[in-house]
């Protein structure tokens, strides 16, 4: 049953020249030229049926060129072609099994990463943070201290540190006592900051920034010695440069992941937050505990501390400067500090002239 | 949107031996709930493969954009496949990986170090962008086949790479007048050696073609920026004397005016007017295209451009208040439904708000897809006809062999976008 209308047109694959054909579906389906001349007896088991739009067909053959191919869009072809020829798809399916396979496997490389992310780097971080030297840090510290100054907008150029001989020397008898026997990596070097922010920060190689706003809202010269205590036991854990190996490990691994139309880089921020939120309770127990040890032995109660921050947690629940947004603090936490140091005897740290000219410091 | 179900079935094709039109169309068909479809379900995926799926989705794209695209009948057929461009990001990946490497280290080492080597990097990297992006075109062409022959592209990467550089330091030499010869000499680098089988593809652009459109952006876009910098640059440098002699000089104060005025009517501008000269540096460049006796022509209307350029604003607007108010109602019902601990807890806060962004960011690549690449390349699709094509009648096979997907591996890695380019 030869018809003279065209079905479709053949592609060599060789030239983009059309060839007409009219098609005679049978035990194979053949190509005849418009002369009736048979071009191509095709096998229905080695037809595939490549991309196309709906309504259209476009078949390849598994013993032809790679590129040599039908194209028709005589839907009652179509429908022959669809039925009598097995596996049209089978490349598809192939290729979909073989998708489905490796997007699983990308799934679970994803989990398998994030548990790298959340537990391999921290693990690995605290194993190498003792390894660096200590110069290093040292020298670490002197590099990111501007940027952490300009990080809370402060001018890093002019005098952000207060200094007067009398604050000076009240810092360090501070020091001194909180310091007591401990065996610090560092010896500290306590900064007193013209910043309203009710915080101290522990920076590498020893540098410790108590802000303006911190001392200011104390009512007893002991609730910043609690404070400066719990950053000792930073500097002790060595956990600023810790912090600062995770965080840019993490961020690396993540950027050579993914690419920028994910908004991957806020990603990146978000998760550094998350993660830094999550795993800073570890570090902030061992400096409490560390902070502990010297309150003990220094006998300053931790009352005036617990009082500070019960103050602070009040009162800056608007302003969002504040310590807790580098030191998560629970109740948990308060207790933990306020049960474990037995002092019960008040021997404040500086008396009330030592106390003013701290206070007095940035003015 | 048109719906792929009402849709007859394509232009009847009926040919006859002798009859092969002088001018054969060029018609892009069937976008809708398939693309949408399509489209949600690779944004879901690449979400939860944290991007990875990219490879796949952008390869489905691809083959959806390329097999709407009927020309004279026949659709374009896209053959690269989402694993080839998996395995050329692992590839351009590792070979990438140790300069990163040595960054890193640098960023650990020393200030000055990450300074100068992230100025270093920018260099370098713009440099490989441009020879990855030109790579990245290489695959694309490679693996698009059209009535059983495909598309090539010779000439070498690192001879684009040093082109584009050049331009960029004249450019930046002549403050962006040198941008017109720039563009030219560029299209003719690439459409000068793509070729359809044996037959070579020529463009005629020069730079007297775009001269005046783009001083209409120079005018009003380029010279305000600079102005803006300049003036920035000027402020920041009196502010600075001014912290040391507590003296604001008055000749500052008056520039705040004319800087709030150019920083109000720069992004204004660039929203109304930059779609215009995207449209005509486009119309022109593409009518421009010969291929032996070939020529192209597109003539699509700038006001369709605009069309689908606002309605996809549109669209982003309101996907974007609606996902606002249902987060916000989401965020209350949570609040009050959970205990008190948990809801005002931070990591619940930063999760909640992470979830918000991620799907925000799905949305509006979804809109952009359908609407706005698939609506561009519909409307300067179908503007298209092919004049005197009997040269491509006569290509003929250049047994070619598939170049390798680290091509465009190089681009994704890079982040230069060539992975996610859809179009040609």
């Amino acid at each position: 049953m030869t018809e003279s209308k065209i079905h479709g047109l053949y592609f060599d694959g060789k030239s983009a020249r059309p060839i007409e054909v009219v098609v005679k579906c049978g035990l194979t389906m053949d190509l005849l030229a418009s002369d009736g001349r048979t071009l191509k007896k095709w096998r229905w088991n080695d037809l595939r049926e490549e991309d196309a739009p709906p309504g259209f067909c476009r078949l390849s053959n598994d013993r032809e060129h790679p590129l040599a191919r039908f194209e028709t869009i005589d839907s009652k072809l179509i429908e022959t072609v669809r039925a009598a020829a097995p596996a049209l798809q089978r490349k598809r399916t192939l290729e979909k099994s073989g998708r489905n396979k490796i997007i699983s496997l990308i799934l679970l490389a994803v989990l398998s990463l994030a548990g790298i992310i959340v537990y391999g780097i921290p693990a690995i971080a605290s194993r190498i943070t003792p390894l660096v030297p200590l110069a290093w840090e040292k020298k670490l510290g002197v590099l990111i201290e501007p940027q952490v100054a300009k990080a809370i907008k402060i001018n890093p150029i002019g005098s952000y540190i207060c200094s007067t001989p009398k604050g000076d020397a009240a810092v360090k008898k501070m020091l001194v006592r909180m310091k007591g026997s401990a065996d610090l990596p560092f010896e500290p070097d306590i900064k007193v900051i013209n910043h309203n922010m009710k915080n101290a920060v522990a920076l590498p190689g020893g540098i410790i920034f108590l802000m303006k706003g911190l001392i200011k809202s104390a009512d007893s010269p002991d609730a910043v010695a609690g404070v400066l205590a719990h950053e000792l036991g930073h500097v002790n854990g060595r956990d600023s440069i810790r912090e600062i190996a995770e965080g840019s490990s993490r961020s690396f691994i993540l950027s050579l992941l993914l690419g920028d139309v994910t908004g991957s880089t806020v990603v990146i921020f978000a998760s550094q937050a998350l993660l830094g939120a999550a795993y800073s309770r570890d570090i902030e127990r061992n400096a409490d505990n560390f902070a502990i040890a010297r309150m003990n032995e220094a006998n300053v109660s931790a009352k005036p501390m617990a009082d500070l921050f019960s103050v602070i947690d009040v009162r800056s629940k608007e302003t969002e400067q504040n310590i807790f947004a580098s030191h998560p603090l629970t109740r948990e936490r308060i207790i933990h500090l306020t049960d474990s140091v037995s002092t019960s005897q008040n021997s404040p740290v500086l008396n009330t002239e030592e106390w003013q000219a701290l206070r007095t410091m940035c003015d | 949107m048109l719906d792929s179900a009402n849709e007859p079935p394509m232009g009847s094709d009926e040919a006859s031996p002798d009859r092969f039109p002088e001018r054969w169309p060029v018609e892009v068909r069937y976008g809708g709930r398939d693309l949408r479809r399509l489209s949600v379900r690779g944004v879901l995926l690449m979400v939860l493969t944290v991007g990875l799926y990219r490879f796949w989705f952008v390869s489905d794209l691809r083959r959806f954009f390329w097999s709407r695209t009927i020309i004279n009948g026949s659709p374009l057929e896209y053959t690269g496949r989402g694993l080839e461009l998996f395995i050329g990001f692992l590839i351009a990946v590792a070979i990438l990986l140790p300069f990163a490497l040595v960054l890193f280290g640098l960023s650990l080492v020393s200030q000055q170090a990450v300074i100068i080597g992230n100025i270093l990097y920018f260099v370098i990297l713009s440099f490989l962008g441009q020879y990855a992006l030109y790579r990245a075109r290489r695959y694309r062409l490679n693996r698009t086949v059209w009535r059983g022959l495909r598309l090539h592209l010779t000439g070498s990467a690192w001879k684009y790479a040093f082109l584009v550089f050049g331009w960029a330091i004249a450019g930046i030499l002549t403050l962006g007048i040198a941008w017109p010869w720039a563009s030219a000499s560029l299209e003719r680098f690439r459409v000068n050696n793509t070729w359809y089988g044996n037959l070579r593809f020529n463009s005629k652009a020069k730079w007297s073609n775009i001269a005046k459109p783009y001083a209409v952006i120079w005018l009003f876009l380029i010279l305000p920026v600079l102005v803006l910098s300049v003036l920035g640059g000027i402020i920041s440098g009196a502010s600075e004397l001014a912290e040391n002699s507590t003296i604001l000089p008055d000749n500052v104060a008056t520039m705040v005016p004319l800087i709030l005025g150019l920083s109000a009517f720069v992004p204004l501008f660039g929203v109304f007017i930059y779609p215009w000269y995207k449209a005509v540096v486009m119309r022109t460049y593409f009518s421009r295209i010969r291929a032996g006796s070939a020529s192209l022509v597109a003539d699509f209307s700038t006001g369709l451009l605009y069309k689908i350029w606002f309605k996809t604003i549109a669209a982003m607007i309101a996907a974007t208040t609606v996902l606002s108010v249902a987060g916000g109602l989401v965020y209350l019902a949570l609040l009050s439904a959970l205990p008190e601990e948990i809801a005002s807890n931070q990591l619940f806060l930063i999760v909640l708000s992470i979830i918000g962004y991620v799907s925000w960011i799905a949305v509006n690549y979804v809109i952009t897809i359908t609407m706005y690449n698939f609506g561009i390349w519909r409307e300067v699709g179908n503007s298209m006809v092919i004049a005197n094509p009997e040269s491509i009648l006569d290509a003929e096979t250049a047994n070619r062999d598939n170049v390798g997907g680290v091509n465009e591996g190089f681009a994704d890695a890079l982040d230069v976008g060539g992975g996610f380019e859809i179009g040609l």
